[in-house]
């Protein structure tokens, strides 16, 4: 257990945040230095960069083009993605040591929850997007479950994980707050993994869609 | 038109858009097929598309938002083969388990897969299937444009010398070598203008210049040759309008090295042809040295003058493109031609072409003529951005070979009678010649009680004159 225990709390945090790192930089180089491709753009194209820019926050703030085009799993994904902002936002909350933020990562984690919940429901409830999806689709939704269930059922946000992160930061892993709670343990595990996934998944969108939507769709300038 | 039915062999669905001559269905292609695609997936050999191409396949989520947007998968009463991402999954498999790494060791866990011979004729019918009208694309939240996998698709089948001979072999091949598609000489071409001023004037009593091969004019106005054989009236009421407005124009000839046709048939299926025909319009602005060129009504072409050709050739950066549709707004809005719109009394609706509209961002342009050149304009729903093609587009409106009528009419073809249905329109106002071609067909398939055309026609018909 004490091995598998340092394993997870004390080497695998940054193996993730590696793997994040260089697989997000590795990415953004990749598509940041593509050749610029002949105009693809869809019109109506915002006529100024101001105007792009808003329309990218209503695409992160309400989905927009779901609500638009796909009512019908617009509130699941809401639900999952205001839980990431949330988890997001409590993560650098803790951190910084803001007090109280354990009810938002508790919040997030029941968006989470709810919304691969729902999406996972939804997707194996209809003929057509089971046609269209491979495995990976559902997995990606079980491991969005799995992690965020887990971490309510450990009180993963219990305010003492502040301490473990900023031992991570200043690289002196506190791996004996893991100590006899399995729970927790596993918890930081899919964190980890989920952590490292994410920028080699097709969850990559949440920050693919600046070169999809900026380069291409809007042709890389203000119109 | 089923002439060739019987003798072609089935390998996707019913129906056939490449010839087996072209095809080959018993011939192994995969080591060239797979040749071909690593070169489209190379930065420096297809940088035209890698961004766009690298992440449509890289980041589809499959949430199915593109499934209601693709006109032919829901006129065919949502046949699973023709969802929009059963299609680019077709071929994003191959790219998985051949070009990703996920794809080598997890497998079909993450969609990869290898293909088999039958599957590339099948991907090849299926490039076949899709307009590339990009409606999918609009919708999609993450960016993933199914069109685009349709394109390039067709452009690693271009590479193993598959495309329908429609658009290749009597398209690009006839425009390099004659001029134009039509294989039209110089001098039937002249002889068409002076029908249309003999025709003007006996007909209108109208006597107009048709100044051509001019250099240095404002305007040089370039047509779809097609135009002149199968929508003459839409030339002869561009003729009349050009006229009556009194500005510097000319048309052209091929000149030496150059094309008097402004279709680019290379945009549905090749780079190295789109370039290639990108070139003869070069030869023809370099010689004439217009101060704009004006593309005629024609929907593919404007995307390609306006839109592409300036990134592939950097002198094409310092020519003015505009459609003849804003010219026609421009010369109404500042009065250089007067219209009466009781002239055109009939309800009037219009279809936005994919490649005007989604793709080129003339909505207001067309609505403004027809609002002041009609007395009773009605959109047609859904209109603008979400217009449905016409399923003319991405070189369809010339492919008819085997049942492929039948695909075009009962899909696309179907949708939009309806729609005209709903307008009870006497008038469908139209500003491509593909949609030209496709709408010929569905008002007689589908026997709609209405009459369909250009917009230079309707501008015409309401001239005032002092």
């Amino acid at each position: 257990m004490d091995g598998l225990q340092y394993f997870v709390s004390g080497i695998m945090p940054y193996v993730a945040i590696a793997i994040f790192i260089i697989a997000a930089v590795y990415k953004a180089i990749r598509w940041g230095t593509a050749p610029k491709n002949l105009d693809w753009e869809l019109f109506p194209v915002p006529g100024s960069k101001g105007k792009q820019i808003a329309e990218m926050l209503r695409e992160i703030i309400v989905l927009h083009q779901v609500y638009s085009y796909n009512r019908g799993i617009w509130i699941q994904s809401l639900l999952l993605h205001y839980g990431l902002y949330a988890l997001g936002i409590w993560l650098v909350l803790t951190v910084i040591g803001v007090p109280q933020v354990y009810y938002l990562g508790v919040l997030g984690a029941l968006c989470v929850v709810a919304g691969s919940l729902l999406l996972l429901i939804t997707r194996l409830g209809s003929a057509e997007m089971r046609m269209i999806s491979s495995a990976i689709q559902y997995l990606n939704l079980l491991l969005l479950l799995a992690t965020s269930g887990l971490a309510l059922y450990s009180d993963f946000f219990n305010y003492r994980i502040r301490e473990y992160f900023i031992s991570i930061l200043y690289f002196s892993p506190k791996t004996e707050i893991f100590a006899g709670n399995s729970a927790l343990l596993a918890t930081l595990f899919l964190v980890e993994i989920f952590v490292l996934y994410l920028p080699l998944s097709t969850m990559v969108h949440f920050f693919a869609k600046y070169y999809t939507w900026d380069k291409i769709r809007w042709g890389g300038s203000a119109h | 038109m089923a002439i060739e039915k019987k003798e072609m062999k089935r390998v996707f669905d019913e129906f056939r858009a490449l010839s087996d001559e072209i095809l080959k269905p018993d011939e192994p292609k995969k080591d060239k097929f797979i040749a071909a695609f690593r070169k489209m997936l190379d930065k420096k050999e297809n940088w035209t598309f890698w961004l766009p191409i690298i992440t449509s396949l890289d980041l589809c989520v499959k949430c199915n938002t593109c499934a209601d947007a693709c006109p032919f998968y829901t006129a065919s009463g949502k046949n699973p083969k023709y969802h929009p991402v059963y299609r680019s999954d077709m071929l994003r498999r191959i790219y998985k388990k051949h070009f990703t790494l996920s794809g080598k060791i997890f497998g079909s866990l993450v969609g990869a897969k290898d293909v088999t011979e039958e599957e590339i004729n099948a991907l090849a019918e299926s490039a076949y299937r899709c307009s590339v009208c990009r409606r999918c694309a609009y919708v999609c939240p993450i960016g993933v444009d199914n069109g685009l996998i349709t394109r390039e698709t067709r452009k690693i089948l271009y590479e193993l010398g598959i495309a329908p001979d429609e658009i290749y072999h009597k398209g690009t091949l006839y425009q390099k070598e004659y001029g134009n598609a039509t294989k039209t000489p110089s001098p039937a071409f002249l002889n068409t203008l002076e029908f249309i001023k003999e025709d003007l004037e006996d007909e209108k009593g109208i006597e107009v210049e048709i100044p051509v091969d001019k250099v240095g004019a404002d305007y040089l106005v370039i047509n779809n040759a097609g135009d002149y054989f199968a929508f003459l009236d839409t030339i002869v009421g561009q003729v009349e309008v050009l006229n009556a407005a009194g500005i510097d124009w000319t048309y052209n000839t091929p000149i030496e090295n150059g094309t008097n046709d402004v279709v680019n048939y290379g945009l549905f299926f090749s780079d190295k042809e789109l370039a290639d025909i990108g070139k003869l319009h070069l030869e023809v602005v370099k010689k004439l040295k217009p101060k704009t060129v004006v593309v005629g009504e024609c929907g593919h072409a404007y995307e390609a003058l306006k839109f592409l050709y300036k990134d592939i050739y950097p002198e094409w950066r310092n020519v003015r493109v505009i459609s003849i549709i804003e010219l026609f707004d421009e010369l109404i809005r500042t009065g250089k031609i007067k219209v009466d719109p009781e002239k055109n009394p009939q309800p009037v609706t219009y279809h936005d072409p994919c490649k005007l509209g989604r793709l080129g961002g003339l909505y207001d342009e067309p609505r403004r003529i027809l609002k002041s050149v009609c007395k009773d304009f009605r959109e047609m729903e859904p209109n603008k951005e979400m217009s449905v093609c016409c399923g003319g587009g991405g070189g369809f409106a010339i492919m008819h070979k085997d049942d492929f009528m039948t695909f075009r009419m009962e899909t696309y073809g179907k949708i939009k009678a309806d729609q005209i249905r709903e307008t009870e329109a006497e008038i469908l106002a139209l500003a491509c010649s593909n949609c030209k071609g496709q709408f010929r067909e569905i008002i007689n398939w589908h026997d709609l009680d209405v009459e369909w055309k250009g917009i230079a026609e309707l501008v015409a018909n309401a001239l005032v004159y002092d």
